[in-house]
């Protein structure tokens, strides 16, 4: 079989250090070095234009019905156990007769897939703080521009940006919502900022304390800022708010704000990593996810001999944490992982395993995964990451990912 | 000069320790910060070299005062074996690195704070505290851009072993983080250092943590010096100030020590500090703030 995606050679060491440089200065990427290796790989992926279309159409559907099921999620509280969600959540949303969704403006996901022996399987959705922007945007253009060979995608920052501006109007007001004492997560708040600047949007970076919901409605009130966003961006993990104190800090983000919110913290009735095991109880049509998504199912009803068959996926668990592979994860670590799902098998999905096919690269064989980014379900960009292993986690590289030939045309 | 041109004044293409120079700090100078400076006089970032120099000496002295083992600090040359990890205020660290640049010591900052939403900006002095903003990063960039002519100017050879300095105040927040503050507060990891492997295999042997009265490292720092001792590197702990030898320490042993997924843990152990904010951790950072 021909992969769909390969990598080039790398970049001239002069071009590198160029890239790399702007990379930072020009994109905010500052976190750039991971122990011994540079996290940027110097050799991007192309992947043929045809698979590009294959994944922008499969990721467009697949936000349209992942839409469609969190709109039925939210009515249906009954089901919201089966997704694993934290009590304290599980009790706000227990109310939904009382309440309404939160006002919600440009919803970005981001979907990832990967090349199998059986071709295109989709791994999981980041629906609620999908990240990638600065390497899916300006670091991929900053590479196309260098190599010259293949195009680069849509930038999803960008894209995010002209969709925010577009909601809020010129001169509106965006509050980035982030721990700001991580510079890893500023820094991609900060890369928005600039997109929105281009966009003629105002932002101002914020912690969740430094923002007050007042009937619905958030405004900004801190030492630096004291003003009423058109529009919150939140880049703070959904299962995180209920750490806030107190309670009042972050209801709004789960239901009945008035001001629009990118996400809505109800994103996490889909990201939940046992979505899957809802959807036989659920009214909307899945067919897309039905095809791209490995079966799912219950740690609890795993048969005996699961290893090698069935992969362990904490609910809401991010960057690869605490997946659980035979043959990958370390033997002590899947059997406390085992232990775990066996103990709380609500807190754990069970996802069947699938064959990823590695590629060939300068570095050595690699396991690529592609995540492409949808904007208000658009497909707006591509988010490569190279593992040396069959688990994309925090030691895989960025990598900028070109398409082959002609020009995008989905965005 | 660009920021980009002050980058590439301390993360030299050819110095294997470059990639470790974090880019933060550099980052959060305005583009045009640098171009502005000379034309800003009494209010200007820069310190007069005459002050600089006086500082750099006053630090030297105390370098000078350590007796560091097997290191001859009076001595021109690098000395080959040894890395230094400075965990002081970030702007002494960096005057401290500015000293070590004479004794052949390529200063490698790891600064991760970011700056405060209005601490930075073209034209202003860089400010010792910032109000509203936990850790002020004005010292730092300030004692940063005093150093630069010393390094600039310096012959520092291609195997010139690092200086790694940190800033000890990176979870010592210098106001109350209530809920206006914007907080800054930061930690390092493992991942922001070369391996032990990396250093043996340019010729590091023994570690020397320079802090100020004590011994342990904090518990951060924990994480990486312990990983290099248990490769087989030794690791020595001296205090600025004193005329003591650095003395090799046995580096106790931090919670999470090597848990797979500690980064990701310790920013999900991320909760609102009993005060506000956000850079308090659970665990052993519940009395870092």
């Amino acid at each position: 079989m021909i992969p769909p995606i390969s990598s080039t050679s790398p970049l001239p060491a002069d071009q590198w250090a160029a890239v790399r440089s702007r990379a930072i200065f020009d994109c905010c990427k500052w976190d750039v070095q991971s122990e011994d290796h540079c996290v940027l790989a110097r050799s991007p992926l192309l992947i043929d234009a045809a698979d590009w279309q294959t994944l922008a159409t499969a990721a467009e559907r697949l936000a349209v019905e992942a839409l469609a099921a969190e709109r039925e999620l939210f009515h249906r509280p009954e089901l919201h156990q089966i997704l694993g969600l934290p009590r304290t959540i599980l009790r706000q949303l227990a109310h939904r007769d009382r309440f309404e969704p939160p006002a919600e403006a440009c919803r970005v996901m981001r979907f990832d897939f990967h090349h199998t022996s059986d071709g295109w399987r989709l791994s999981e959705v980041n629906a609620d703080v999908p990240g990638g922007f600065i390497e899916a945007g300006g670091f991929t253009r900053l590479v196309a521009q260098y190599l010259g060979c293949g195009t680069a995608p849509p930038d999803p920052a960008s894209v995010y940006a002209a969709a925010i501006s577009e909601r809020v109007g010129t001169g509106g007001l965006v509050a980035l919502v982030h721990a700001t004492a991580y510079s890893d997560d500023r820094q991609v708040m900060q890369y928005l900022a600039a997109q929105l600047a281009k966009h003629g949007v105002r932002s101002i970076l914020v912690s969740p304390a430094h923002l007050r919901w007042n009937s619905g409605r958030a405004r900004i009130e801190c030492s630096f800022a004291s003003e009423t966003p058109d529009l919150v961006v939140r880049f703070f993990p959904g299962e995180w708010l209920p750490e806030l104190q107190p309670r009042v800090c972050w209801i709004n983000y789960f239901h009945s704000s008035l001001t629009f919110q990118s996400n809505p913290a109800t994103a996490l009735l889909i990201q939940s990593k046992r979505f899957p095991i809802a959807w036989n109880y659920l009214q909307t049509p899945l067919p897309t996810w039905r095809t791209f998504l490995p079966e799912t199912i219950c740690p609890s009803q795993l048969p005996r001999n699961w290893r090698g068959e069935w992969v362990l996926k904490p609910v809401f668990g991010r960057v690869g944490r605490d997946v659980g592979i035979a043959g990958i994860t370390q033997e002590n670590e899947l059997a406390t992982i085992a232990r775990s799902a066996k103990r709380s098998p609500t807190e754990w999905a069970a996802q069947r395993q699938f064959d990823l096919l590695p590629i060939a690269t300068p570095d050595g064989t690699r396991f690529p995964s592609i995540g492409v980014f949808t904007v208000n379900g658009a497909a707006s960009g591509l988010y490569g990451r190279l593992a040396r292993k069959r688990l994309i986690d925090h030691e895989a590289q960025d990598a900028a990912v070109l398409i082959r030939g002609a020009r995008p045309e989905a965005s | 000069m660009t920021r980009e041109e002050l980058y590439s004044i301390w993360a030299p293409s050819d110095s294997p320790w470059s990639p470790w120079v974090m880019p933060v700090a550099f980052a959060q100078l305005p583009p045009d910060f640098l171009a502005a400076a000379p034309a800003a006089p009494a209010r200007s970032p820069w310190v007069l070299p005459g002050l600089a120099d006086q500082i750099q000496e006053s630090t030297a002295r105390s370098l000078n005062s350590l007796s560091v083992p097997e290191i001859d600090w009076s001595a021109v040359g690098p000395p080959a074996t040894t890395a230094l990890v400075v965990d002081l205020p970030g702007d002494q660290s960096v005057m401290v690195g500015a000293a070590a640049i004479a004794r052949g010591y390529r200063p490698i900052p790891v600064f991760a704070s970011a700056a405060g939403p209005a601490e930075v900006l073209p034209g202003l002095p860089l400010a010792d505290n910032s109000p509203g903003v936990a850790v002020s990063i004005g010292p730092v960039l300030r004692a940063i851009l005093d150093a630069t002519p010393r390094l600039a100017g310096a012959s520092l050879a291609l195997d010139s072993p690092p200086v790694f300095l940190l800033d000890a105040r990176r979870m010592s927040p210098q106001v109350p983080v209530t809920d206006g503050v914007f907080d800054n507060r930061s930690k390092i990891f493992p991942e922001d250092f070369p391996s032990a492997r990396f250093l043996r295999e340019h010729g590091i042997a023994r570690v020397i943590l320079v802090q100020q009265a004590r011994v342990q490292p904090q518990g951060d720092l924990s994480h990486v010096l312990l990983r290099w001792q248990d490769a087989g590197i030794a690791i020595l702990a001296a205090e600025t100030g004193r005329s003591e030898p650095a003395v090799p320490i046995t580096v106790e042993r931090p919670s999470r020590y090597r848990a797979l997924w500690y980064r990701a843990l310790a920013m999900i152990g991320l909760k609102r500090h009993n005060v506000g904010g956000f850079g308090g951790f659970q665990g052993e950072w519940g009395g870092a703030g």
